[in-house]
C-alpha cells in the first residue's frame, strides 16, 4: 500500500534536512544583518536605480541605497516578525482551540464565541487605531497580527480535537476516567500537531507579507526596512516593467518563498515524527 | 438506538441553545461595529468640503453640518438609531455620496459574490483535490512537487501577483482587460467573464496553499489512525478505504475553514479589488473607512457580521451531520 | 488530475481572450480626434454636482464640464464665459451682463435669476467640495440680463478667486434641495458643454456632448470616466489603450518609459500644489526662528527634487509663493547651506552630545517627523530629510501615518483653534491656495479667524501687519508688492520650509485623442482641452 510504503530515512528525512539547512542559512543572514551598522541599507551609496556592479551586487533602489544591505537588514525584521507571530498564533490557537474542544461546555462556548467576535472585527480599523494611538513599533505590529490571526486556526483546531476525541481508544480511556487534559497531552501531539503545522507555516507567511500589503493600502510604514517593504517599493517604482525586477524584485520574493518553503519542509518532517503511524512506517 | 437517530432527536434543542449564543455574539459585534469607526482619528467632516473651505467654517456652521447629517448628535442617540435601523433594515444614508447604505451595499454585493464566490469555489475544489493528492502521494516526487508549488504560490503577496498578471496578460500580451468589470460596450456576459479572469486567478493562486496544507495534514492523520488502519488490515480496498473511511473525518477541519471563507465573502477582497478596480464590497468598505463614512462602515460591517456568524453557526450545526461522533464533545 | 485542471483553466483564459476587444480602434489617420474617450480617475466623485464631488482635483474639473461659471481662467488671466464681459471701476462693484440664448441641459433658458439664486444658495450651503465661499459678496442683484455684485471690500482677485470658481446652478432644480450632500444625478444638470448621462459605481460616469452648447463646440461625443484606485493599474490600462488619459500625475519613475512608448503623449506644465516641511511653532524649540532657520538650512531641497522626484519638480521657494503664480512673487534663492546650518546650531549652543546628537537647552535634539503613508514622494523625502538633519547632528524619527490620522495630529477637525500635536510634519497645500493672496494670508495670520490655514501655529506681529496691508490693497499691483514683502518675511522666519512643487505631467493616448492643453491651476483636464470655444 502506497501510504504505508516505508521510506528508508530517519530523524528528519531529506526534506527536513533541506528545510533546516535553508532556514539556518536565512537565520544566519538575518543575524548578520542585525549586527550590521545602523546606516546599512539606509546610506546613499550610489546613484538611484544603479544596476548591479562590483561592490553593489544587487544594485541600488530609487534613492541610491544598497539593495543587498536592505535585503540583509530586512531579513531580521521579517524573520523576527514571522517567528514571533507564528509562535504566538499557533500557541493561542492550540490552547484555545484545544480547550474549546475538550473543556466544559461553558468554556467551549465562551471561547468560540469570543473567537467569533474577534473574527468579525474589521482588521484595517484595528491597524489604523493601533498606528495612531500605539505607534508602529515591532511589538505592536506583532501583537496585532497575532490577535487577528488566531481565531481561524483555533476554530479549525477545535474541529480537529472534536474528531480526534471520538476515536475509539480515547473514548475508552475517557470512559475509564482519564482526565481530559492528560489525554490531550498524551495523545494530542500526534492528533492535533499535524493541524498546527499549516497554522505555523501560514501565519509566518502572512506576517511577512502583511508589511507589504498594509503599505500597498496606504496604512503601513514603508520606511522601516523589511522584505515586505522592499516589495512595496518594487511595486511603486514599476520595477516589473523594467529589467530591474531581476535584482530588485526577485531577491526579496525568493527570500520570502524560501523561508516559507523551509518552514513547510520542516513541518512535514516534524509531522512524520509526531504521527506514530507515519513514524512506524518510517522505521 | 443508532447514532443517527440520537442525532436527530437532540437536534432541535442543540440548535436552540446555539441560537442564543449567536445572538449574543451579534450584539457584541454590533456594539463594536458602532464604536470602532467612531474611535478612528478624524471624522466625516472632511466629506463636506475641501480642507481649505472647512477651515473657514465657524463653530456654529460645523455644528450645524454635524447635526444635520447625524454624526454630531449625542452618541447614545446615534447608537439607539443605529440599533433601530439594524432591526428595521434602514441603515441610513452614506455620508460620502448621499446614497442609501442598503443601496450602496446592494450595488456592490453582486460583484463581490461573483468575484470572491467564484474564486472561493475554484480554490476549494483545487485546494482540496490537490491536498488529497498530496497526502496520498506524499512519498512520491509528485507529492513533494505539489507541496513546493502550493507553498511558492502561497508566498506571493496578492497585489504583487495581481500587478504581475496585469503586466503580463494586459500590457505585454494584450490578451485580457486590466481593470473594472466591463468594457466600453457595457455589461455583457462575455465582458464580465473576461474581466473576471485575472482577479480570480490572483485570489485562487494566493488562497490555495492554505487549503492544500490543511487538507493534506488532516487526511494524513486520519489515514494513519486506528479505525482506518484496522479497515486496511481487514482488507478493505484502498480506494474505498479513502473514500468511505478517511475522507469524511479528514475534511471536518477543512469544512470549518471553507465555511469561514464563505462567511468572509462579504468582506470582499480589498487588495484584489483595489488592484483591478473591481467595484465590490472590499473596496466599498475600504473607501468607507478612509472617508470615515460611519453609516456606510456600519452597514458593511453588519453584512460581514451577519454572514460570518451565520456561516459559523452553520459550520457548528453541520459538524454532527458530517461526523456524528463529534457531537459527544458538546454534550459533556 | 491536476494537469487537466490547469489545462482547463488555461484554455478558459485563452477562450475569453479571443473574444477580447481591449484597445480602441484608431480613428481616421491624422485627426486623432476620437468620438469617445475614456479617462481614469482615482476615486468615486459622487453625483458630480458642485456639492457632491469628493475631490478638488479632478472632481471639481469634472463638475466644471457639466456646469459653467461666469468667467473662466484662461492663460494668466480670466475670460468672460457666461458673462459677456466683466465691468468694474473700483474692484468693488462688478457688473456682469449675461450672454443671451444660453440654456440648461434640460432646455430651459439660463437667466440672471439663476445667478442671483446661485449666490444666495452658496451663502446658505457652505458644505461641498466645489462649493464657493461667497461671503465677500455683500449684495447681488439682477435687472434684465445684467447681474451686479457688490463686495464688502475691493478685491482685484475677485473674478479669478470666486467668479471663475462658482458654478451657476439652475434655480428650477435646486430651489427644492434641502440637504445638498444628498443631491442626486437629477441635480447634476448645468449649462456646461457636457451632460451627465450615466453614473453607476460599477462602470463610472459617461458624459455626453451637449449639442445645444451656445459658447462653443464640444470636441468629443462622449467622455467615459473610469474609477481606478491603483496608480499602477491606471498606467497599465493607459498602455493597453483601455484608458486614454490618466488624471494622476505620471510618477517620475515611469515618465521616461511612458514617453518612449509609441502612441502615448505627456502634457506638462506648472503645478501650484506645494509640499512643505511644517514646524510646530508652538512647541519648543521650533518656537525660535533661529532654530527653524538652522534646520531649514540643513535641508537640500534641490536634492529632494533630484532624488525623490527624479527631477520632476521645482525646488521650493523659501518664500512659499511660486514665482509663476498669479500673485507674481519674487524668485528667492534657495537657502540650503549645510555648513551654515552646523555653524548656526553651534552658535545656538547646541553642542553634540556623546552619541553625536546635539543638545539644545539641556534636551537632545531628537524629533519626530510625521509623513503620510500613502504618498511615495513624501515618504522618500522624509527619509532624505532624516538623513540630512542627522548629518547636522539632529536626530529624526520618521513616523508614517494614514493621512487622516496625521491630519488629526496636525490639524484636528481642520480647525486651527483646536491646537496641534507634532514636532515636524510633511505637509502640502493644493493648487488653489497658491492662486490668491487671501489664502496665502490664511497660512500665516495669527488670529485664528483670519489664519484658518495656520497649521503651524505661527504668530508674528510684523507678518500680521504685512498681511493686513496685502489683503486691504485695492489693486493687484499693490497686492503683489505686499506679497513680495511677505515672501521675504517667510524666508526669514521659516514657519515652514517649502520643499518643492511637483511638476504636472499627465499621460494620454495621442493615437486616440491629442487635444489636451495645459491650463495653469487646473492641469490638462479642463474645458479648453475638450471644447472649441467661441468666446469672442
Amino acid at each position: 500500500m502506497m501510504f504505508l510504503k516505508a521510506p528508508r530515512r530517519n530523524l528528519l528525512g531529506a526534506q527536513g534536512v533541506i528545510g533546516v539547512g535553508v532556514l539556518v542559512a536565512i537565520v544566519a543572514i538575518a543575524a548578520y544583518g542585525v549586527a550590521l551598522p545602523d546606516e546599512a541599507g539606509r546610506e546613499r551609496v550610489a546613484e538611484p536605480y544603479a544596476p548591479p556592479r562590483a561592490g553593489l551586487p544587487l544594485g541600488s533602489d530609487d534613492l541610491g541605497r544598497d539593495l543587498l544591505d536592505q535585503l540583509i537588514v530586512g531579513a531580521g525584521t521579517s524573520l523576527g516578525l514571522a517567528f514571533i507571530v507564528a509562535v504566538c498564533t499557533t500557541l493561542l490557537a492550540a490552547i484555545i482551540g484545544g480547550a474549546a474542544g475538550i473543556g466544559p461546555r461553558w468554556l467551549s462556548v465562551s471561547l468560540m464565541r469570543g473567537a467569533d467576535v474577534l473574527l468579525i472585527l474589521p482588521e484595517l480599523i484595528l491597524y489604523i487605531l493601533a498606528a495612531a494611538f500605539l505607534g508602529q513599533s515591532f511589538g505592536i505590529r506583532a501583537a496585532i497580527l497575532a490577535l487577528i490571526l488566531w481565531p481561524v486556526p483555533a476554530r479549525v483546531l477545535r474541529a480537529g480535537v472534536l474528531t480526534a476525541w471520538s476515536r475509539g481508544h480515547l473514548e475508552v480511556s475517557r470512559a475509564m476516567g482519564a482526565p481530559a487534559w492528560w489525554l490531550l497531552a498524551r495523545h494530542g501531539t500526534y492528533l492535533i500537531g499535524p493541524l498546527l503545522i499549516p497554522v505555523f507555516v501560514r501565519t509566518a507567511k502572512v506576517a511577512i507579507i502583511y508589511d507589504a500589503t498594509l503599505s500597498f493600502l496606504g496604512l503601513g510604514d514603508p520606511t522601516s526596512p523589511s522584505w515586505g517593504t522592499t516589495l512595496y517599493w518594487v511595486q511603486t517604482n514599476g520595477v516589473f516593467l523594467s529589467d530591474a525586477w531581476l535584482w530588485w524584485a526577485l531577491p526579496p520574493g525568493a527570500a520570502i518563498t524560501l523561508t516559507v518553503l523551509s518552514l513547510a519542509l520542516i513541518g512535514v518532517a516534524v509531522e512524520e515524527r509526531l504521527n506514530p503511524a507515519l513514524r512506524e512506517a518510517a522505521r | 438506538m443508532t447514532a443517527v437517530q440520537a442525532v436527530r432527536r437532540g437536534y432541535p434543542r442543540y440548535i436552540a441553545g446555539r441560537l442564543a449564543e449567536y445572538l449574543s455574539v451579534l450584539l457584541v459585534a454590533l456594539t463594536l461595529n458602532f464604536a470602532l469607526p467612531r474611535a478612528l482619528p478624524g471624522g466625516p467632516l472632511k466629506l463636506f468640503g475641501s480642507p481649505e473651505a472647512l477651515a473657514r467654517l465657524t463653530a456654529d456652521e460645523r455644528a450645524q453640518i454635524a447635526t444635520q447629517y447625524g454624526f454630531g448628535r449625542p452618541l447614545p442617540q446615534q447608537f439607539l438609531d443605529y440599533l433601530t435601523g439594524v432591526f428595521t433594515l434602514d441603515l441610513g444614508t452614506s455620508l460620502s455620496d448621499g446614497r442609501p447604505v442598503t443601496q450602496a451595499l446592494a450595488d456592490a454585493l453582486p460583484w463581490t459574490l461573483l468575484l470572491v464566490g467564484t474564486s472561493t469555489a475554484v480554490t476549494a475544489v483545487l485546494g482540496v483535490t490537490l491536498g488529497v493528492a498530496g497526502a496520498l502521494r506524499r512519498r512520491r516526487g509528485k507529492g513533494s512537487g505539489l507541496l513546493g508549488a502550493a507553498v511558492v504560490a502561497d508566498s506571493v503577496p496578492q497585489f504583487w501577483l495581481g500587478m504581475l498578471l496585469i503586466v503580463l496578460f494586459g500590457v505585454k500580451l494584450q490578451l485580457l482587460p486590466t481593470y473594472g468589470v466591463a468594457g466600453p460596450e457595457g455589461v455583457t456576459v462575455g465582458g464580465v467573464l473576461q474581466h473576471l479572469v485575472l482577479p480570480v486567478t490572483t485570489l485562487t493562486v494566493t488562497g490555495m496553499g492554505y487549503l492544500f496544507l490543511y487538507t493534506r495534514s488532516s487526511l494524513l492523520t486520519v489515514l494513519t489512525s486506528e479505525p482506518v488502519q484496522h479497515a486496511h488490515a481487514r482488507g478493505v480496498p484502498y480506494g474505498r478505504l479513502v473514500r468511505r473511511h478517511a475522507l469524511r473525518p479528514a475534511l471536518l477541519p477543512v469544512h470549518t475553514i471553507l465555511m469561514l471563507e464563505i462567511g468572509f465573502l462579504a468582506a470582499g477582497a480589498i487588495v484584489v479589488e483595489t488592484v483591478f478596480a473591481y467595484p465590490g464590497l472590499g473596496r466599498l468598505t475600504f473607501d468607507a473607512i478612509t472617508a470615515r463614512d460611519y453609516p456606510l462602515m456600519q452597514g458593511a460591517f453588519l453584512v460581514l457580521t451577519v454572514m460570518v456568524v451565520l456561516m459559523n453557526a452553520l459550520a457548528d450545526a453541520t459538524y454532527p451531520l458530517l461526523d456524528p461522533r463529534a457531537r459527544t464533545g458538546d454534550r459533556r | 488530475m491536476y494537469h487537466r485542471t490547469t489545462a482547463a483553466l488555461l484554455s478558459l483564459a485563452l477562450l475569453t481572450a479571443c473574444g477580447s476587444s481591449t484597445g480602441t480602434a484608431p480613428s481616421a489617420p491624422g485627426t486623432r480626434q476620437a468620438k469617445s474617450i475614456t479617462i481614469a480617475i482615482s476615486s468615486d466623485e459622487g453625483t458630480l454636482t458642485p456639492f457632491t464631488n469628493q475631490t478638488g482635483y479632478p472632481g471639481n474639473n469634472l463638475v466644471k464640464l457639466l456646469f459653467d461659471t461666469l468667467v473662466i481662467v484662461r492663460g494668466d488671466g480670466v475670460a468672460p464665459l457666461l458673462a459677456k464681459e466683466i465691468k468694474t471701476s473700483d474692484n468693488k462693484t462688478f457688473t456682469l451682463p449675461l450672454r443671451p440664448s444660453v440654456t440648461w441641459h434640460d432646455g430651459k433658458p439660463l437667466t440672471s435669476d439663476d445667478v442671483v439664486f446661485s449666490v444666495d444658495f452658496y451663502r446658505k450651503n457652505m458644505e461641498g467640495d466645489s462649493s464657493v465661499d461667497v461671503r465677500p459678496i455683500a449684495k447681488v442683484s439682477a435687472s434684465g440680463d445684467v447681474v451686479t455684485m457688490t463686495l464688502k471690500a475691493p478685491d482685484p482677485e475677485f473674478p479669478r478667486r470666486i467668479l471663475a470658481d462658482m458654478a451657476i446652478l439652475p434655480k428650477h432644480l435646486w430651489e427644492s434641495v434641502q440637504k445638498v450632500s444628498t443631491a442626486g444625478v437629477d441635480k447634476a444638470v448645468g449649462s456646461g458643454p457636457y451632460k451627465l448621462t450615466q453614473y453607476d459605481n460599477a462602470r463610472g460616469y459617461t458624459l455626453t456632448a451637449n449639442p445645444a452648447y451656445a459658447l462653443g463646440k464640444p470636441k468629443v461625443d462622449s467622455i467615459k470616466v473610469a474609477v481606478i484606485p491603483e496608480e499602477s493599474t491606471q498606467f497599465a490600462a493607459l498602455r493597453t489603450g483601455e484608458v486614454h488619459m490618466s488624471t494622476r500625475i505620471v510618477p517620475p519613475q515611469q515618465l521616461a518609459t511612458l514617453e518612449r512608448q509609441p502612441g502615448i503623449g505627456v502634457v506638462k506644465g506648472t503645478e501650484f500644489a506645494s509640499t512643505l516641511l511644517a514646524f510646530n511653532t508652538t512647541r519648543p524649540p521650533f518656537d525660535r526662528p533661529e532654530v527653524r532657520r538652522a534646520l531649514a538650512k540643513a535641508i537640500d531641497t534641490g536634492d529632494l527634487v533630484k532624488t525623490a522626484l527624479l527631477g520632476q519638480g521645482t525646488p521650493g521657494n523659501p518664500g512659499f509663493i511660486h514665482a509663476e503664480s498669479p500673485i507674481k512673487g519674487d524668485r528667492l534663492p534657495p537657502i540650503f547651506d549645510a555648513e551654515a546650518a552646523k555653524r548656526e546650531l553651534d552658535a545656538l549652543g547646541a553642542k553634540p552630545g556623546p552619541d553625536g546628537i546635539r543638545v539644545l537647552d539641556g534636551k537632545p535634539m531628537s524629533y519626530e517627523l510625521l509623513v503620510q503613508s500613502a504618498s511615495t514622494d513624501r515618504l522618500r523625502s522624509a527619509e532624505l530629510i532624516r538623513d540630512m538633519l542627522e548629518n547636522a547632528g539632529v536626530a529624526v524619527k520618521v513616523t508614517s501615518l494614514d493621512s487622516d490620522s496625521l491630519d488629526a495630529k496636525v490639524w484636528p477637525d481642520y480647525d486651527v483653534r483646536k491646537g496641534r500635536n507634532y514636532d515636524m510634519s510633511m505637509w502640502g497645500w493644493s493648487a488653489p491656495v497658491m492662486l490668491s493672496s487671501g489664502t496665502i494670508a490664511q497660512l500665516l495670520a495669527s488670529d485664528p479667524d483670519d489664519g484658518s490655514l495656520n497649521v503651524v501655529g505661527f504668530k508674528s506681529p510684523a507678518v500680521d501687519e504685512t498681511i493686513a496691508t496685502m489683503t486691504a490693497a485695492p489693486t493687484m499691483e499693490a497686492r503683489t508688492e505686499a506679497a513680495k514683502k511677505l515672501q521675504a518675511q517667510i524666508a526669514e522666519q521659516l514657519p515652514f520650509l517649502t520643499l518643492y512643487y511637483r511638476n504636472g505631467a499627465y499621460a494620454f493616448r495621442k493615437d486616440v485623442y491629442s487635444s489636451w492643453t495645459w491650463q495653469n491651476g487646473s492641469g490638462a483636464l479642463n474645458k479648453f482641452s475638450l471644447v472649441d470655444y467661441r468666446l469672442g
